[in-house]
């Protein structure tokens, strides 16, 4: 169940990652260059997303991809700090950017806790098994 | 723009109350479990996201005040459901067939009045909307034959949803815009445009009285004029680029065709009009005329000023740099940048038209079809203008 609820998060990732790429295409004047690397992403996102309950590499994986998405994150309001640009926080870019990717790690850390037996971060044992 | 003004000009003031009750259920919310039995983890997402979206929609009314019963009631009714089906969530039964049922339909009727104008989508009208379709995931994957569906359908809901609030953000904002040649600006949320789904464009609000002074209009008309003056002898773009001007990055024609002189840029003036930091020019087979200029501040963040009041406002983008390929891009309805990009709001903009575009001397955009009609009646052969 709690794969369940990974699963749909990975995809509202997904549908948002695909919606950014979309937009920097046209700002870019379609050039093709601009897809492969936002789909690139999309994709492993997805297999891992996939693989989620038979190998725990895509858990370590999934895990990861969410490590850097925060560090991106983390340095844009780095960036923020030049003369140039400003770091603009948006309750959707909190949301997307921060909440979603550190939802998704705490779920997959209290599986990763869960299948190795050791006592789940928090919760009732129980849960973690459902 | 601060980062606190900016966070809460991103929500319509009218959403305020809401907003600040949506949160404090957000946090409660996570914390209640049934006393009886373990939850499921789906369950207790469900819970605490449809729990969020019924909040949030039972407060709105509560700004809302001046708005039709009937909108008010269809508000209630919402939060009502959502609010039924996080207490079915609760009890661990009978939610999901209703959840997959209520959230499209709230969606559409979100967009329905996007659409027709009725809303300019906010920040959190855009935030409840990914946290409803979350939910309509989560019951989807949990009912036998949809899970695969569900996921597909979780994922192109976000990306059709965000696409139309994105285009119904920059419509709204292009037709206030072309309205904006009229004096006033109300300083009310009601009339003025702010495009608060932040996805790319980053209004400063005006916090004034919404008509101008009349040393405010004087100061505004005295800008034009001078600018215009000042402007004179950018004939084509072959004037540009001798003065120092440079292409922008991989576009040589256009309707708007932004030229940028780097020295300007950081030479320490604000709104100089004998040294614009851009010049925007009609550009198309062989010819260009100037259009006007972009005056822009050299430390992102810092106020422009505004001598002509509620008429010089100024405006920032909120851009996403990706590291590779290099490029530029928008930030998303959803705050978001493509993968391995960074984003970040560039320093505060203003335009001044030089050219009579009909959206007003002052407006941030020009119709890319007048631009055309313009240059084939006023452009000028340029050596260095794309043939």
């Amino acid at each position: 169940m709690r794969r369940d609820v990974v699963l749909v998060l990975v995809c509202v990732q997904i549908g948002a990652g695909v919606l950014a790429m979309l937009g920097e295409l046209l700002f870019m004047g379609g050039n093709p260059l601009y897809v492969w690397e936002p789909a690139v992403r999309v994709l492993v996102a997805a297999i891992l997303a996939g693989l989620l309950h038979k190998r725990i590499g895509a858990l370590v994986g999934m895990m990861a991809l969410q490590v850097v998405s925060l560090i991106g994150v983390t340095l844009s309001a780095v960036a923020g700090a030049l003369p140039g640009v400003v770091f603009t926080p948006t309750l959707t870019g909190l949301l997307t950017g921060v909440g979603l990717p550190v939802a998704i790690l705490v779920l997959c850390l209290r599986e990763w806790n869960a299948r190795h037996g050791a006592p789940p971060v928090s919760g009732h044992a129980a849960e973690v098994r459902r | 723009m601060g980062a606190l003004r900016t966070f809460v000009t991103g929500i319509a003031p009218e959403h305020l109350p809401a907003f600040l009750v949506g949160l404090l259920v957000a946090v409660g919310l996570p914390f209640l479990r049934p006393a009886d039995r373990p939850p499921f983890v789906a369950d207790r997402w469900a819970v605490t996201l449809l729990g969020v979206a019924a909040a949030v929609h039972v407060a709105l009314p509560l700004g809302h005040h001046h708005g039709s019963y009937l909108l008010q009631a269809g508000f209630l009714l919402d939060g009502l459901a959502y609010a039924l089906l996080a207490y079915f969530a609760y009890l661990g039964r009978g939610w999901r067939v209703g959840t997959a049922l209520v959230v499209p339909a709230t969606l559409v009727g979100y967009l329905v009045v996007v659409v027709r104008g009725g809303e300019d989508p906010d920040q959190l009208g855009i935030a409840i909307a990914l946290m409803e379709i979350a939910a309509a995931g989560i019951a989807l994957r949990g009912l036998p034959g949809w899970r695969i569906v569900g996921n597909i359908a979780t994922a192109t809901l976000v990306g059709v949803f965000g696409a139309i609030v994105w285009i119904g953000s920059f419509a709204a904002h292009t037709a206030a815009d072309a309205s904006s040649g009229a004096p006033a600006v109300a300083s009310g949320h009601d009339h003025e445009h702010l495009g608060r789904a932040q996805a790319g464009v980053i209004m400063r609000p005006w916090t004034g009285p919404a008509n101008p002074t009349a040393a405010q209009a004087k100061a505004a008309a005295d800008l034009w004029t001078t600018t215009r003056r000042a402007m004179a002898r950018y004939a084509t773009v072959d004037d540009a680029l001798t003065a120092g001007y440079a292409w922008p990055l991989g576009k040589h024609s256009g309707p708007d065709v932004h030229m940028e002189n780097k020295a300007y840029r950081a030479d320490g003036r604000q709104l100089d009009p004998d040294r614009p930091e851009m010049l925007v020019f009609s550009v198309a087979n062989g010819r260009s005329v100037l259009l006007g200029v972009v005056f822009v501040m050299e430390r992102a963040g810092e106020p422009g000023p505004d001598p002509g009041g509620p008429l010089t406002r100024w405006h920032a983008h909120n851009l996403c740099v990706s590291l590779y390929p290099p490029g530029i891009g928008i930030v998303t309805p959803y705050g978001g940048c493509p993968a391995l990009s960074l984003s970040g709001t560039i320093p505060e903009m203003m335009h001044v038209w030089v050219a009579p575009n009909p959206a007003g001397p002052f407006s941030d955009s020009v119709d890319p079809a007048w631009s055309r009609a313009y240059l084939a009646e006023h452009g000028a052969a340029a050596r260095n203008a794309e043939s």
